[in-house]
């Protein structure tokens, strides 16, 4: 019921924005900033390129917001934008190439810098949807109810993926030699 | 340090690994970066409250008053109905804004229409850099890749699960990336102050401006809604090819599946390759010689040109399976029709060339059916209602 009625408090914000509200757009932004960063980092493996890519996305929603006819799809909206301009940096640069290696270049690491590679280097193994929930649940702590909003999946799709794809995880760090018991829940 | 094997552990292996604890670009930040995205957003504000005669409602206002969205939808159907305004009028839009949407859009969508006849088979696009995706909607089932870069292209079958590539050459630089004339003359007009503009048009009900710029050889027409300040329309004129543009979709999602120049999973490699590149006068002739004797009747068309030429390739496609021929050559056909058209295009777009084939019947050796001037050449080459080809003087040409 509460999350109905934000959603319904939610289609008002946007359809104030576009209305050419800038207080409205400015709470969707709070909203979804961070999120949109965690997706663009998800893609291009690069801070600096995921804060670009969430801030061009916005620029891009601002513009065309006036075209958005289910204003209560505007994160999943605002999502497929941020994944089209995050392909296009990608297609530009090939930055993605450091998450990807999960910071083999690194010459010097102890333990916790091999944990964090061989962290990323499994999630980077993950296919692209996969990649993006544990991003998005790990970037900055998202709820499974934000996560549900910017995927535009139902919750229990949200938890349930988020289970197979640790699960994964665990067995890619296994592989990689971290050995230990790779059953996981949630 | 504790391997990351377990639930808790992993959970905190993972936040550790991703987890970011820098801030990220406050609003203000955003706004000063773009401050083109927030001019286009506030202006739909100033517009609404021009129309209205009030300043414009805050969201924050609205929702303390819950009876205002009643009193406001109600004002705004009266005004429409009393003025007939749109919440944009054109008055402030310029062109430079008017096409920005097509010079920066990553991706964008489009229906295009080669030729005068709105009738006429369309082709959608989704470009993304030199990367195009195009279907053709009298030839179902069929998807191109165009890889501009490179100079290839991936024709798929979706029907019969075959994919071929077709070796592009020239043609992948100067004939098949309609948007990219539409985006060189909007940054060579950008700037110009003599641009035509014209408020109160309207297209399909939707209210529009209508900007005009360019010269006889080259012309480019944009019409933009009024509402959304994007543009609905375009038309570009290419020496004698006009084309129309329409149904914009702008910074649409798109997979790297759907431009990949990979034959994709259970399709079936085309043992025949086709090569589009380095049309010639042979390949005119040829194209000629398959529209007289298979598309129509032993008698050349009224009017040739890619319009035409798009009209036609279905009706070829539909004659080919009754034709007495190795199924080698009739899969050869489709394209040597294409690849003369694709010769005939660079004249099109801008040479000087002439057709008199209406009513001509193939073998007519009297009859000049087409001419054209090479480039860089004083004199012409004719070809006949027989299909030879000669070098012909100007004042010899027919009227």
């Amino acid at each position: 019921m509460r999350h109905e009625q934000q959603g319904q408090s939610e289609q008002k914000i946007v359809q104030a924005a576009q209305e050419g509200d800038l207080d409205s757009f400015a709470i969707l932004y709070n909203r979804y900033h961070s999120p949109m960063v965690a997706l663009g980092f998800s893609m291009l493996g690069d801070r600096d390129m995921a804060d670009d890519a969430a801030g061009e996305a916005f620029a891009i929603a601002c513009r065309d917001l006036s075209r958005l006819k289910s204003q209560e799809k505007f994160a999943a909206w605002l999502a497929g934008i941020c994944r089209n301009v995050a392909r296009q940096m990608l297609r530009a640069t090939r930055a993605g190439e450091v998450v990807r290696t999960g910071g083999e270049t690194t010459l010097k690491q102890d333990e916790t810098e091999a944990r964090r590679g061989a962290i990323r280097r499994a999630v980077a193994k993950l296919r692209g949807p996969e990649r993006e929930l544990i991003v998005l649940r790990y970037f900055d702590g998202f709820s499974q109810a934000r996560i549900s909003e910017v995927l535009g999946v139902s919750p229990q799709a949200v938890n349930s993926r988020l289970v197979r794809a640790k699960r994964k995880i665990a067995e890619y760090l296994k592989n990689d030699g971290f050995a230990g018991d790779s059953h996981e829940t949630a | 340090m504790k391997r990351p094997e377990d639930n808790d552990r992993l959970d905190e292996a993972l936040a550790d690994a991703i987890g970011s604890d820098r801030p990220t670009r406050d609003f203000d930040e955003w706004k000063e970066r773009y401050p083109q995205a927030v001019e286009m957003l506030t202006s739909r504000a100033k517009a609404a409250s021009q129309a209205s005669g009030r300043p414009p409602m805050k969201w924050s206002t609205m929702m303390r008053n819950r009876n205002i969205r009643y009193s406001a939808a109600a004002a705004a159907i009266i005004v429409a109905a009393i003025i007939g305004l749109t919440p944009f009028p054109g008055g402030s839009l310029t062109f430079a804004e008017a096409v920005e949407p097509i010079l920066s859009a990553q991706t964008i969508a489009f229906d295009l229409v080669l030729g005068t006849d709105e009738a006429s088979p369309a082709i959608h696009e989704v470009v993304a850099g030199s990367r195009i995706r195009r279907t053709i909607s009298n030839i179902p089932g069929m998807v191109m890749i165009l890889d501009l870069e490179n100079q290839k292209m991936l024709a798929l079958d979706t029907v019969r699960k075959t994919a071929g590539y077709v070796e592009l050459g020239e043609v992948g630089h100067k004939t098949e990336n309609y948007i990219e004339g539409v985006r060189r003359m909007a940054r060579e007009l950008k700037g110009r102050s003599d641009i035509e503009k014209l408020d109160g048009q309207e297209i399909d009900g939707e209210k529009v401006v209508r900007f005009t710029g360019g010269n006889e050889r080259e012309k480019v027409v944009v019409w933009v809604s009024t509402k959304t300040r994007l543009p609905v329309r375009v038309e570009l004129q290419l020496g004698q090819m006009p084309v129309v543009f329409k149904n914009f979709e702008f910074d649409v999602d798109l997979p790297d599946s759907d431009i990949s120049m990979e034959i994709p999973e259970g399709y079936t490699k085309d043992a025949v390759q086709f090569d589009l590149s380095n049309a010639a006068e042979q390949d005119l002739v040829d194209s000629l010689r398959i529209w007289a004797e298979i598309v129509r009747d032993g008698t050349f068309p009224e009017t040739i040109g890619t319009e035409q030429y798009m009209k036609s390739v279905a009706v070829l496609g539909g004659k080919i399976p009754q034709l007495d021929m190795p199924d080698s050559e009739k899969e050869q056909l489709g394209f040597k029709f294409g690849k003369g058209m694709i010769f005939l295009q660079k004249f099109e777009m801008g040479g000087k060339w002439g057709y008199a084939g209406k009513g001509v019947r193939l073998g007519d050796g009297g009859k000049v059916i087409l001419w054209y001037q090479p480039e860089g050449a004083k004199a012409y080459r004719a070809i006949y209602g027989d299909l030879r080809a000669a070098d012909v003087a100007e004042e010899d040409l027919p009227k």
